[in-house]
């Protein structure tokens, strides 16, 4: 797992974190997370 | 998204590399929306913002509000505060079920990491105020911050935003010009600033948002359940 700037990993609790699971799920497949890798990163930056 | 649909002037390494990136997105955090059936390797981003502490911005790079905004009232409050920024979503999905999972997810982190407020500016489109100046009218009569809360457009960039008084004031139709970004932040409590700022960068008009954790978190967690609890 990629350290985000200055928000470590282990900043974050422990539900987000050690998982990675999402916040929500939704149906429609849709889910809600924190970013976790560079490539994540890049993918919002391309769809900003 | 901001530069294809929305007439943003991207830099040259931005348009060369269809990705809109600032210093500040190394010391932020990205909440993403993901839309699994929709994802093969890279997942599929359907909405995004990200989310900057103070604590982090004070060492770092600072908050990216603070060019266009004075904090200063907001900044003297105590304890963690957070700017939000870049929110976007995906020009296949705006139905409006991402932008709700963007709040509940908002209301979730501001949780965790004990936020008390968020503020960040959000945009109208355009540059023109004239044309802007009826949705800029009606913020500052019906929806502008607490003293205490008030942030201020800066001096040197600051535009009128009573122009139109307020006994000739079309709500309704001031209402109808709102982007649903920041209708959005209405619904859930926010306040705006004093002014109004224009960017031509981004091809918008920007007041500051501001929004009491406790008005998004007391809406959201009533419908909201984190994973994994039963």
């Amino acid at each position: 797992m990629t350290n985000i700037g200055n928000l470590a990993l282990d900043r974050r609790p422990a539900v987000i974190s050690e998982t990675a699971r999402p916040f929500v799920v939704l149906t429609r497949s849709l889910e809600i997370r924190l970013v976790e890798t560079e490539a994540e990163i890049a993918a919002a930056q391309r769809l900003r | 998204m901001f530069f294809d649909q929305l007439g943003a002037r991207p830099t040259a390494e931005a348009a060369a590399e269809r990705r809109d990136r600032d210093a500040f997105d190394t010391y932020c955090d990205y909440l993403l929306v993901i839309d699994l059936d929709r994802s093969d390797e890279a997942p599929f981003v359907a909405g995004t913002n990200r989310l900057l502490h103070r604590s982090v911005a004070e060492t770092n790079t600072g908050f990216c509000s603070a060019g266009e905004f004075d904090r200063g009232a907001l900044l003297a409050k105590p304890g963690e505060v957070a700017e939000l920024g870049r929110p976007c979503v995906h020009s296949d999905c705006r139905s409006g079920a991402v932008m709700q999972l963007l709040w509940r997810g908002i209301a979730e982190y501001l949780k965790i990491y004990d936020i008390a407020f968020m503020f960040g500016c959000s945009s109208l489109h355009g540059t023109d105020p004239d044309a802007l100046m009826l949705a800029l009218s009606y913020l500052h009569y019906f929806q502008l911050a607490p003293r205490d809360f008030r942030a201020r457009a800066a001096d040197h960039r600051r535009i009128a935003v009573d122009r139109i008084p307020l006994t000739r004031l079309d709500q309704t139709a001031a209402r109808a010009m709102l982007p649903p970004l920041i209708k959005g932040y209405l619904r859930v409590g926010a306040f705006v600033g004093n002014g109004a700022v224009i960017d031509f960068g981004f091809n918008t008009t920007d007041v500051c948002i501001i929004v009491p954790t406790g008005r998004i978190t007391g809406k959201y967690h009533r419908y909201y359940k984190p994973c994994g609890t039963p």
